[in-house]
């Protein structure tokens, strides 16, 4: 299982992965699934294993993106 | 020997960087930003936030979402002015505006949509403030006004103008094309709603690339429709910027260019290169000043200036001039009138124009006393 943020735009995504690498989580970027969203083609996929969803979070939102999450299996 | 004093129409040479950037994009990984997900394409869409990143540092743009890439300032102010007015809005614009202002806004104006006003000018190219208040009236939706002026060099106080604007609630969209990169600009203090800047004049990027910038509460509707990478499903297109304002494939050739030309000028100092480029202005003028034949427009030599000489021979056509540079001394400098008729209207040069020497940061003494030197002899020779 993965965790995949999805954002609006291409934007947000690279945005979010700037803050993200910052805040010293690991992410990696994909197509976004298709049965998932079609809001953006790309989003952000992040292992649960070193992932605390809740600073992510805290570090998206702070920075003023919305997003949503999906666990993927 | 050959002598490039055209920057101001577009830069060159351009820094080595630029060139490596490119190369770089096209060599190495030059897929499609925001439509793919693979390695090429994550890797271009990063250059492209970069970028956008880079941009609203140098403007002090509130989001860098609010920096949109496009063709050049052109197409910049057209998506701003067509994309912005609505039918029976008002406008205000300066006697030193290019015809990227001019010319959407006289269709807008034919068109039945919009009614436009200038503002006086002096003869070196200053706006007549007390005469821009004057003309505002209760429908005035925007004021628009050249930040440096491409024919006489004029910088106007846009500071200035965006507190009239804000005390009277009209938007301020400012034409940095020739200013970019060369005199500081910060969108919040000086009240800029919009700007529109291109990158291949003082950003020394390649030419195809320039963009708009915004604050946060602007809603520009889109002249161009398509695909964005974004919603891809929908019939819609997007509200959301940048995707509102960047249908179609951007420029990533362009864009690459544009981040090393901010990166070299931002390495060298934006204000050393001013004050070098300045200073040798200041040489070129006093020079020509000396030739009893000669007459410069713009701002004195002591006033603040960009880089540019727009000059008469007392007697002679522009083009003649500028083809004898040209053929015989292999100096490269534009005559006529630099798309700007209302500019040249201001400061006396209408209809014949004038010679324009524009320096860039990679000219050198050398060239600028070759061209003195030059010029000289041609008068010289014609005299006698
Ligand atoms: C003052 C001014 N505004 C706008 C433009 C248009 O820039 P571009 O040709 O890159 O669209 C230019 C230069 O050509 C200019 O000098």
């Amino acid at each position: 299982m993965n965790y995949l943020l999805i954002f609006e735009s291409t934007h947000h995504v690279m945005k979010a992965e700037k803050l993200l690498l910052a805040a010293g989580f690991r992410l990696d970027i994909i197509s976004t699934p298709k049965e998932i969203s079609s809001a953006c083609g790309l989003s952000i996929r992040m292992k649960p294993e070193n992932t605390d969803l809740e600073m992510v979070r805290l570090v998206l939102t702070e920075n003023g993106l919305t997003f949503n999450i999906h666990e993927k299996k | 020997m050959k002598v490039y004093l055209d920057n101001a129409a577009t830069s060159w040479p351009k820094p080595p960087g630029v060139v490596e950037a490119i190369t770089k994009y096209l060599n190495e990984y030059g897929g499609s930003p925001g439509r793919s997900g693979h390695d090429f394409a994550i890797q271009a869409a990063r250059e492209v936030f970069e970028t956008r990143e880079i941009l609203a540092g140098l403007y002090h743009v509130p989001d860098s979402e609010n920096v949109i890439i496009s063709a050049n300032a052109t197409h910049a102010l057209n998506f701003a002015i067509k994309g912005l007015l609505e039918k029976g809005d008002h406008v205000i614009i300066s006697h030193m505006e290019h015809n990227s202002v001019l010319r959407p806004l006289t269709y807008l104006h034919d068109e039945g949509l919009v009614r436009f006003d200038i503002a006086r000018c002096d003869e070196k190219g200053y706006v007549d403030l007390e005469h821009m208040r004057s003309l505002i009236l209760p429908e005035t939706k925007m004021i628009i006004c050249i930040h440096g002026s491409n024919v006489a060099g004029t910088i106007q106080p846009i500071a200035k103008i965006g507190a009239l604007c804000k005390e009277n609630g009209i938007l301020f969209l400012v034409d940095a094309a020739q200013t970019s990169g060369f005199v500081p600009i910060d969108m919040q203090k000086e009240n800029i709603d919009i700007l529109a800047f291109t990158g291949h004049k003082k950003l020394y990027g390649p030419p195809g690339i320039g963009g708009l910038c915004m604050q946060k509460n602007i809603s520009i509707k889109t002249l161009i429709h398509g695909g964005t990478g974004s919603k891809s499903d929908m019939a819609h297109h997007p509200e959301f910027y940048p995707d509102r304002l960047e249908a179609g494939t951007i420029n990533t050739v362009g864009v690459t260019g544009l981040k090393a030309g901010i990166q070299y000028i931002q390495h060298k100092g934006i204000d050393s290169i001013r004050q070098n480029l300045s200073e040798l202005t200041a040489h070129f003028m006093r020079e020509l000043a000396k030739m009893e034949e000669v007459t410069i427009y713009g701002p004195e030599v002591h006033e603040e200036r960009l880089p540019l000489i727009s000059v008469n021979v007392k007697n002679k056509v522009p083009s003649d001039l500028a083809a004898k540079l040209d053929k015989e001394y292999g100096i490269m400098v534009r005559p006529g009138i630099h798309c700007s008729p209302l500019a040249h209207k201001s400061i006396g040069s209408f209809p014949q124009g004038t010679l324009r020497f524009s320096l860039g940061c990679f000219t050198t003494p050398e060239e600028v006393e070759y061209a003195i030197q030059s010029l000289k002899k041609i008068i010289d020779h014609e005299n006698r």
